[in-house]
């Protein structure tokens, strides 16, 4: 019978690990979440037009293949007091990004999103794999 | 590899009458796939062309691709009929596996450019609409003039009544009348507004299909459960119903293109192509929204760049890169029969002033009339057809409407109505002289 030591098989070696982000990116988009939380409850109305809006960050880590980072709302052009919550990543040098949808709907349906405890590492999982996108995109 | 070089026979493939492509016929004899091509500009290009042994090796790649293409093609078809003939607002089809000979010019383009040709399915990645459809709806009623005031008395711009000069710009705009640019500019995005009952009511069928087939090919492929769905706001209540309730074919779309002119209206609006990015969970590539262009989502610099979808010729259709289910790329196209009538022979404009000869001998007097034009009058032009796009597009969709006319200082072969003839009366001689063609060889070295 061939045994198996449990602790040398989970090793960064064998298991294909997401790459972690650096402290200040985390910080940065830590910062961007907040400011977007502050201007959803404040920019979205229970009905009528609202602009869209964003918050970005310009992005310094490496491993992000990206120049930069942004979260936007958008109004939802069929429903009237509701919007999509994307995480958008920027291309580097061409002026191309990939986007994900974070959650459509209206105000508190977006906020109770992102207060949810795993919000944060939707986002930064997001932000990983978008960048993969657009590297492999061969733009 | 070198046995087979010093036997190699180049040959002339006549893909259709009077067209041939270049073709390694050793090669495509022995069914040998393998390619492996490097781009050297000081040896490869002659006389300002590609050089014979490159082409024949791009030709071979291509014609082994319509060859795998042809096979594919049924399939495809039926997954594309299964999905859309149910539609009352769909009126027809067309299909096509992709021609050797259209794919040897693309290839050769992206050869050119650097692109990387190492493999068969490098080629295969490279032409990326191996197959494709297109998807036509019908066109509108002609709107009665109660019909037409009905609408401009209900007209709201985001929940606002116009002020009286947006409500004379935007009634110019619907009845079609001359405009200044600067009124066009302004009244442009308030008359796209307007319309958009109008778009919807034509292609909102074929919007909601493409919908579903998305989230379902997420759910098939992907693990989305309905719950994901729901949660994420990703489709409405009524759609989620029929998601539940119904048939769905899954089908996977990398990317939709929403392309019009300037002052041209789209075939899609701005809410139906967020609509299927929701589906797609943000995740599909959609090129068409000026519209989202206005915020600050990234530095100016940049937004500015982004692209718009704008096409200066007016060329107007929205399409999407699918994947079919037996792995072949295809393209969708959509559009109303008007459209499409004058986009078959819109182009030829573009194409012969882009150094693209692939017109006979009826077309001499028109080429010869459009190298003649300077680059201001060729822009001039340009617009005449961009306005003669959007005459066909307002006419689909039952708006009033005045035939633009070629501008002054135009010699008269190059109005819409001649491009109109010649294309006519070529397709009908093509037609004849298709009836005894068989594609061929011709040996040439």
């Amino acid at each position: 019978m061939i045994k198996y030591d449990i602790n040398k098989i989970r090793t960064n070696k064998n298991i294909n690990f997401r790459p972690r982000l650096k402290m200040d990116i985390v910080k940065n988009i830590e910062n961007m979440i907040s400011t977007m939380k502050a201007r959803v409850e404040r920019e979205i109305p229970d009905t009528g037009y609202f602009r869209n809006f964003a918050e970005n960050f310009e992005n310094k880590d490496n491993k992000i293949f990206g120049k930069y980072i942004a979260l936007s709302i958008e109004k939802d052009e069929m429903i009237d007091g509701e919007a999509l919550l994307k995480i958008s990543v920027l291309h580097p040098n061409l002026p191309v990004d990939a986007s994900s949808l974070l959650v459509a709907g209206n105000r508190k349906k977006i906020l109770d999103y992102m207060n949810n405890d795993k919000f944060l590492d939707e986002v930064k999982n997001s932000i990983l794999e978008l960048s993969k996108s657009l590297k492999e995109s061969n733009l | 590899m070198s046995l087979l070089n010093s036997a190699k026979v180049i040959a002339k493939y006549f893909t259709k009458p009077e067209q041939y492509i270049l073709v390694n016929k050793t090669r495509f004899n022995l069914g040998d796939t393998n390619v492996s091509l490097v781009f050297n500009k000081d040896l490869d290009i002659i006389n300002g062309k590609l050089a014979d042994d490159k082409l024949a090796e791009i030709g071979t790649t291509a014609l082994q691709l319509e060859k795998d293409f042809v096979q594919k093609f049924p399939d495809a078809k039926k997954e594309v009929k299964d999905i859309f003939e149910k539609l009352d607002t769909v009126e027809s089809f067309s299909f096509r596996p992709k021609s050797a000979g259209s794919m040897e010019t693309k290839l050769e383009r992206e050869f050119i450019a650097g692109k990387p040709f190492n493999s068969f399915s490098d080629a295969k990645e490279l032409v990326r609409d191996g197959i494709g459809s297109r998807i036509f709806m019908k066109s509108l009623p002609e709107l009665s003039s109660k019909e037409l005031k009905k609408m401009l008395n209900g007209f709201r711009l985001n929940g606002d009544e116009l002020s009286k000069q947006d409500k004379k710009i935007l009634y110019k705009c619907v009845y079609d009348y001359p405009m200044s640019l600067d009124e066009k500019k302004k009244g442009f995005p308030i008359f796209e507004k307007f319309v958009e009952p109008l778009i919807q009511k034509q292609s909102q069928q074929v919007v909601d299909e493409i919908t579903l087939s998305i989230v379902k090919n997420s759910m098939v492929k992907k693990g989305l459960s309905i719950e994901d769905v729901r949660a994420k706001g990703m489709l409405s209540d009524v759609l989620i119903e029929r998601l539940q309730k119904e048939d769905i074919k899954p089908l996977e779309f990398d990317l939709v293109n929403n392309y019009r002119g300037e002052f041209g209206l789209p075939v899609f609006t701005n809410a139906q192509l967020q609509q299927i990015e929701k589906a797609s969970g943000g995740k599909l590539k959609i090129i068409s929204r000026p519209d989202l262009l206005d915020y600050d989502k990234y530095p100016k610099e940049y937004i500015e760049k982004m692209q718009k979808s704008i096409r200066q010729s007016g060329y107007r259709t929205a399409q999407g890169n699918v994947i079919h289910k037996n792995g072949v790329r295809g393209e969708f196209q959509f559009r109303d029969l008007f459209t499409n009538d004058f986009a078959e022979y819109e182009h030829i404009a573009y194409d012969l002033r882009m150094g693209k000869n692939t017109l006979g001998e009826l077309f001499n007097d028109y080429k010869r009339e459009i190298s003649k034009l300077s680059d201001n009058k060729y822009n001039k032009y340009t617009q005449y057809l961009g306005e003669c796009y959007n005459y066909y597009n307002r006419k689909s969709l039952g708006l009033p409407i005045h035939k633009p006319k070629l501008p002054k200082g135009f010699n008269k072969i190059l109005s819409e109505e001649n491009m109109k003839n010649l294309h006519d009366v070529n397709e009908k001689r093509m037609n004849e002289l298709k009836k005894n063609f068989v594609p061929s060889f011709v040996q040439v070295a």
